[in-house]
């Protein structure tokens, strides 16, 4: 079963050619990252799967139907939590549900009963100003979960969290996964994050982005954070990094602006 | 409700009692006659005394300042969210807005008399005219301040425009519209007055003119104390309110 498949997408902002001819294929109950340096075209990829945006070209099929240009079936998370300041926790997550016409004391009853996997029980009430940024992340990714839990696309979910509170975060989302089965499609530029929790990876190039290697990780799992330190993801991790010097070489640019992706 | 008076209230506080000993001390030092100058002791015996005969014109001008006001929220918020949901409107209209703002309102005031007559509407038009202002530049930026990818993320779950003016534009824009409220509020009082001091029967504004021509200057004072109470009164009562529909603002970060 096919969750996602996008074929041939182009997309130009005016003279700004940002996506070449992109293909992704995101398998039932499947995890599948992006991986690729910043600016170019991760997130314009997402607004046009997620039917916020129109490509110039290209199919997008979700579960099999077509899906472009139009919104409200994949659930997106952003880099920013992007919760409401003024919705207690409860409120913010539950504005999926209430946006597909439950009324709200059922909706809270049905996002009160996932606080607990989403570790943030106690914390119903609070507002988003008192949680640490771990818990408006997952707060957030609760909201995106509400809002379709088979499918999900998170954007760099926890590019701005600290290194310790990342990892964490890592085995808490591995969990999660396991525990609910979604298909995910995960954009980061972090490449151990990419290894660690994906079933395969699309390695993009620099602006215009296309699709540079396919890399399938198959790690068992579950997987701990030993994972990192096997030789499996040494090496894969090393195939990664041979790619980006090969890109780096190609551009004649320097090592250094490409490694810190 | 008790409160104990914090050590920010102090300082201004015991400030404000010197420069009043100053003030009676000083009455009393070089023997300043009250038609020129009273006392504050005075001025506050004639509060009290005189309070039975001030008190039909304090409910008279907070009349006009609370519809002024009232009105003034009411028109401020049609005229922002037309303006923001219309960036052409916005873009015509906004200078022009900015420009009326250095016209001063006593060189207005007349004319609305001569226009609306001595009745209680030109002093509502008055208060309303410089209440309108504050509210509707600070709505006008708060609808501005919302965040794209907040509004984008709502829509691509299917957010109606309903659903974002309700959860995202209003709510974000309620800091900026209160800090435009307390100014206005103050305003209030000083436009109604205004509009008396210009021609009236009535009202605070009538009362000191009809005070200073007959000399009670004290009386003049106590009217200066009274609107001060007033005016302070209200932004209180905006403040209050800004406390009880913005609770998320008054909480304290991280307190887990
Ligand atoms: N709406 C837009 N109009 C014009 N240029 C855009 C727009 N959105 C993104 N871009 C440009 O497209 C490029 C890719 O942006 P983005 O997809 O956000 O990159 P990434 O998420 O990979 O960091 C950037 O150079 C960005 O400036
Ligand atoms: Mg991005």
């Amino acid at each position: 079963m096919k969750a996602i498949e996008v074929t041939g997408i182009n997309k130009s902002f005016g003279d700004l050619e940002v996506l070449d001819n992109i293909s992704i294929l995101v398998e039932k109950n499947h995890f599948v990252s992006i991986l690729g340096p910043s600016g170019c075209g991760k997130s314009t990829l997402f607004n046009i799967i997620s039917g916020l945006q129109l490509p110039d070209s290209g199919r997008i099929l979700i579960n099999g139907k077509d899906f472009k240009g139009k919104t409200g079936r994949i659930s997106y998370m952003h880099q920013k939590d992007l919760l409401l300041p003024w919705k207690t926790v409860l409120d913010n997550v539950c504005i999926p549900l209430i946006l597909k016409k439950i009324p709200l004391p059922d909706a809270r009853k049905t996002a009160v009963g996932y606080f607990k996997s989403f570790g943030l029980e106690g914390f119903e009430d609070a507002y988003p100003s008192q949680l640490s940024g771990g818990m408006r992340q997952r707060a957030a990714l609760l909201r995106t979960f509400l809002f379709a839990s088979d499918i999900m696309m998170l954007d760099e979910p926890f590019g701005a969290l600290d290194a310790i509170t990342r990892s964490k975060m890592h085995l808490w989302l591995m969990n999660i996964c396991s525990k609910y089965q979604p298909s995910v499609l995960f954009i980061t530029h972090d490449i151990d994050e990419a290894i660690l929790l994906s079933d395969k990876i699309y390695l993009f190039t620099k602006r215009p982005a296309r699709i540079k290697k396919t890399i399938g990780v198959n790690i068992p799992r579950p997987r701990s954070q030993d994972v990192l330190t096997s030789s499996q993801f040494q090496a894969l991790k090393a195939e990664v990094i041979n790619l980006l010097y090969e890109e780096a070489e190609e551009n004649g640019n320097n090592l250094g602006n490409n490694m810190s992706l | 409700m008790r409160k104990k008076i914090s050590p920010n209230n102090l300082v201004p506080i015991s400030f404000i009692l010197i420069l009043i000993m100053f003030w009676e001390l000083s009455t009393i030092i070089w023997k300043i006659p009250g038609y020129i100058l009273p006392a504050p002791s005075g001025i506050i015996k004639t509060l009290f005394s005189a309070y039975s005969l001030m008190h039909p014109h304090i409910i008279a001008t907070l009349k006009e300042a609370f519809i002024g006001f009232s009105l003034a929220i009411i028109l401020s918020f049609i005229t922002a969210f037309i303006m923001d949901s219309i960036p052409l409107v916005k873009k015509a209209i906004y200078p022009l807005i900015i420009t009326s703002q250095t016209i001063p309102i006593i060189s207005v005031a007349p004319l609305i008399i001569i226009w609306f007559g001595y009745g209680i509407l030109p002093k509502i038009l008055i208060a309303l005219l410089v209440c309108f202002f504050p509210i509707l530049i600070s709505l006008l930026d708060g609808l501005a301040s919302t965040d794209d990818e907040l509004i984008n993320l709502l829509k691509s779950m299917g957010a109606n425009k309903i659903f974002i003016i309700k959860n995202v534009k209003l709510p974000s824009a309620l800091p900026y519209l209160f800090s435009g409220l307390k100014i206005s509020a103050s305003y209030s009082i000083m436009g109604a007055i205004i509009g008396e001091w210009v021609g009236a029967k009535e009202g605070l504004g009538y009362f000191m003119i009809l005070s200073q021509k007959s000399f009670y200057i004290d009386r003049v004072f106590s009217a200066i104390v009274v609107i001060t109470i007033l005016s302070l009164l209200i932004f209180k009562i905006v403040c209050i309110l800004e406390r009880q529909l913005m609770p998320w603002q008054f909480i304290k970060e991280n307190d887990h």
